[in-house]
């Protein structure tokens, strides 16, 4: 592919990065040089991962000079860790506005990981932006997303009733099962079947919910969500 | 090994290391990687002192990847740590990235040993289970660079290095799902059990690694049991 092309197709894929409700909101793209540094963060690392990405190639998915890149970032490193940041706190919320509403924590769990699943169904360059690249990345970035993801599990446990209503498996099978769901993620996504992330949420829900719920009820949990 | 072949056995010392003859005291006390090349090997078959020089590169190569990180790793670093030249290296390995795989497969080689030698082919899936994940921590204890390279620093080393390392847990996967076939557990559970299990388990693992605790490993048996057991056993 040409580098005209290339960047046709990173162009392409930038257009498409906000599909409405289920993916950011346009302005996201749009609204200043700053944003449009994160998209083309974005589809670059989704691309080709952090450690082949370029601040050129950023510049260049994202339509700005590379004095630009510079106005607001001072290395490939931060503005990947700004951009990761901005991507965390979306879907955090994402997760915790689609939950409010559900009946108790099973189907709180049931909602985050249903809504988190959608997210990246509609746009798969974010699930290899946030699940695939920083792991592969190594260093500091690795470490942070070591540290985004027992958030992640804190925000599943989040309002769990406790014994005698679950069960009290330890901390390491909560911390362990995260790393298993991504996996079974990222598998997906890494086969190129980003779209289809939806399905596997009455496995996840099984997965997670089995340890505290015991597996007859996390089965019945999983088949109703 | 290559790097024993030189000696013979009252050169052992009571602790198992091999002993250092030829050389002056202060060279005695270096590790092993850091030591020249015996004085004599000439005599030796051109084969062994080439594996021999491999191995050391090897085991220098872990020891800086585990270090600075397989991003922060140069060919540089390696060839100093290993005592070689570069030349010896480029003779061996095409660039950094090949290194990285064969380091890489040497530990898991090793570790797969150490497993294979814990088992008790009789012993009932449970059993197995539990010698398996003994050993496992017991080899991450005994050398947390190796452990740092082949459970953290493998996923940002490239797609050879990912794929040798998911083939392992593939097979990992399959181990453990040997287990429905022995009738210890529930026969209706998720197809995709064992391979998430796996993956939460060497999650768990990394995190521990990646936070300087790989020293204490063998501590964390009765965690790495409750992962594995949970999935299977949660009534």
């Amino acid at each position: 592919m040409s580098e005209q092309d290339r960047q046709e197709d990173l162009a392409l894929r930038l257009a498409r990065l906000p599909p409405g409700r289920h993916g950011l909101p346009r302005e996201f793209v749009a609204r200043n040089q700053r944003d449009r540094l994160a998209a083309g963060m974005i589809a670059v690392v989704a691309e080709r991962g952090l450690n082949a990405a370029t601040i050129a190639g950023i510049c260049a998915a994202a339509g700005v000079s590379r004095r630009t890149f510079y106005t607001y970032f001072s290395s490939k490193e931060e503005c990947f860790l700004a951009t990761y940041g901005t991507i965390v706190a979306y879907l955090r919320d994402a997760a915790a506005e689609a939950s409010a509403e559900a009946a108790d924590w099973p189907a709180r769990v049931a909602a985050k990981l249903r809504t988190t699943l959608e997210l990246f169904a509609a746009n798969p360059d974010l699930a290899r932006f946030a699940l695939v690249a920083p792991q592969r990345a190594g260093g500091s970035v690795a470490n942070r997303y070591r540290t985004v993801m027992s958030q992640a599990v804190g925000d599943l446990c989040e309002g769990m009733p406790g014994p005698p209503t679950t069960r009290a498996p330890s901390e390491a099978v909560a911390a362990s099962m995260i790393g298993g769901m991504v996996a079974l993620v990222v598998r997906k996504v890494d086969a190129g079947q980003g779209e289809e992330l939806p399905q596997l949420l009455p496995e996840l829900l099984e997965l997670f919910l089995t340890p505290y719920l015991g597996r007859e009820a996390a089965v019945a949990a999983a088949a109703t969500a | 090994m290559g790097t024993s072949i030189h000696l013979n056995k009252n050169d052992i010392l009571s602790d198992g290391r091999a002993c250092t003859r030829g050389y002056p005291p202060p060279m005695a006390s270096l590790p092993e990687h850091l030591r020249p090349s015996p004085v004599g090997r000439e005599r030796l078959p051109r084969e062994v002192v080439a594996e021999h020089q491999r191995d050391r590169i090897l085991r220098a190569a872990t020891e800086v990847f585990a270090e600075r990180g397989y991003q922060g790793a140069t060919v540089d670093q390696i060839v100093a740590a290993a005592h070689v030249g570069v030349g010896s290296f480029y003779e061996r390995f095409e660039n950094k990235g090949a290194c990285f795989v064969a380091a890489y497969d040497r530990v898991a080689i090793a570790v797969r040993e150490r497993i294979v030698a814990a088992l008790a082919g009789d012993a009932r899936w449970g059993e197995r289970l539990v010698a398996s994940l003994r050993a496992l921590l017991t080899a991450i204890e005994a050398s947390p660079a190796a452990a740092r390279l082949a459970l953290v620093e493998v996923h940002t080393a490239g797609p050879t290095a990912l794929a040798h390392h998911e083939r392992n847990l593939d097979e990992a996967a399959a181990a453990l799902r040997a287990g429905r076939a022995k009738g210890d557990v529930a026969a209706d559970l998720p197809p995709s059990l064992e391979f998430a299990t796996v993956g939460g388990l060497s999650w768990y693992l990394q995190q521990r690694i990646a936070a300087g605790e790989a020293g204490e490993a063998t501590a964390l048996l009765p965690d790495l049991l409750e992962i594995v057991s949970e999935p299977f056993l949660a009534a």
